[in-house]
């Protein structure tokens, strides 16, 4: 990848990366507070902005890093009783080369998911 | 032993990653049960490396707030459950350590499950974070977050922040793990 370009997406997936957090932390406090409603809405633009975050560093080649936020963008979904949803981004997660404990993990929360469509 | 004096608001504008407004309130909600502010901590720190720590294992930190973030704290504390404010009050502390201690010390939130796993991009550090209000449970805990710190899935480093806010016994055991120190059983 060209170095302007690389440089163009570094700062992109910095301003994202920073975006994701914040759009889940604020969902958390919203959560603690029992603003539901705003909770579920913020934690949708969180789930949004993660998969976008697992595809730019698809992109970048940081895979194992991609799969990190391809999870967390799960979790947010699974949250939201999106499980369709979170069962496609677990299963792509764990298509990746990951650590036998974290693909434990991840099993054990695929299985709770698929578990929920009977 | 050094003394550190912060305020608990610090820990919003050191951390632009995270909303952690409601973590310090939720801090001084615990803390503003036992009195006003200042409360002091004892930090006991391993294999921490800080310029401001100058070599020393521990610190006493003294931690101020504001009379409106004591004013949302008493509102707090009506409708809150008390898990809920220990953890977010320990996640307050643990942002204020690196705000204050730690250079390139900014913390990220993703989610797992539904946990939350904090990170330290800058350093490329995986961090736990845990608070409780019972001093005995703070070796079990401590104990537990190293093994999820080490086991964290991109192989970094790791943190611990374990926070006790039993009064008077407020202790902070802060530590740092590297990888290699899991894999042959030595620290």
């Amino acid at each position: 990848m060209a170095r302007a370009k690389r440089r163009q997406l570094e700062s992109k997936l910095d301003q994202l990366l920073g975006e994701a957090s914040w759009l889940l932390s604020h969902a958390e406090s919203l959560t603690d507070y029992g603003r539901t409603e705003e909770a579920e809405a913020e934690l949708a633009r969180a789930a949004k902005c993660e998969e976008q975050v697992a595809y730019l560093l698809d992109a970048a080649g940081r895979e194992i890093e991609a799969v990190t936020h391809r999870v967390s963008a799960a979790s947010c979904y699974e949250t939201l009783g999106q499980h369709a949803r979170a069962a496609t981004l677990l299963r792509a997660a764990l298509s990746t080369a990951i650590p036998e404990k974290y693909r434990d993990r991840l099993s054990e929360q695929l299985s709770r998911l698929l578990a929920q469509a009977a | 032993m050094n003394t550190l004096e912060c305020s608990i608001e610090e820990i919003i504008p050191a951390h632009p990653n995270l909303y952690l407004e409601h973590c310090a309130v939720m801090a001084v909600s615990l803390l503003s049960r036992q009195s006003a502010s200042p409360r002091e901590f004892l930090v006991n720190c391993e294999g921490i490396r800080s310029p401001d720590l100058a070599g020393e294992a521990s610190l006493h930190l003294s931690l101020s707030w504001s009379d409106l973030t004591a004013y949302k704290a008493a509102r707090i504390r009506q409708t809150e459950q008390s898990k809920a404010i220990i953890e977010r009050a320990a996640v307050a502390m643990a942002s204020l350590l690196f705000a204050r201690l730690i250079p390139d010390g900014q913390m990220r939130v993703t989610r797992a499950g539904d946990r939350a796993d904090y990170w330290l991009p800058r350093l490329k550090c995986a961090l736990e974070v845990s608070g409780t209000t019972r001093p005995q449970e703070m070796a079990r805990r401590h104990r537990e977050k190293v093994e999820q710190v080490l086991s964290n899935p991109l192989g970094w480093n790791g943190y611990v922040v374990v926070c006790c806010f039993a009064a008077p016994q407020r202790i902070i055991r802060w530590s740092f793990h590297r990888q290699e120190a899991k894999a042959d059983g030595t620290r």
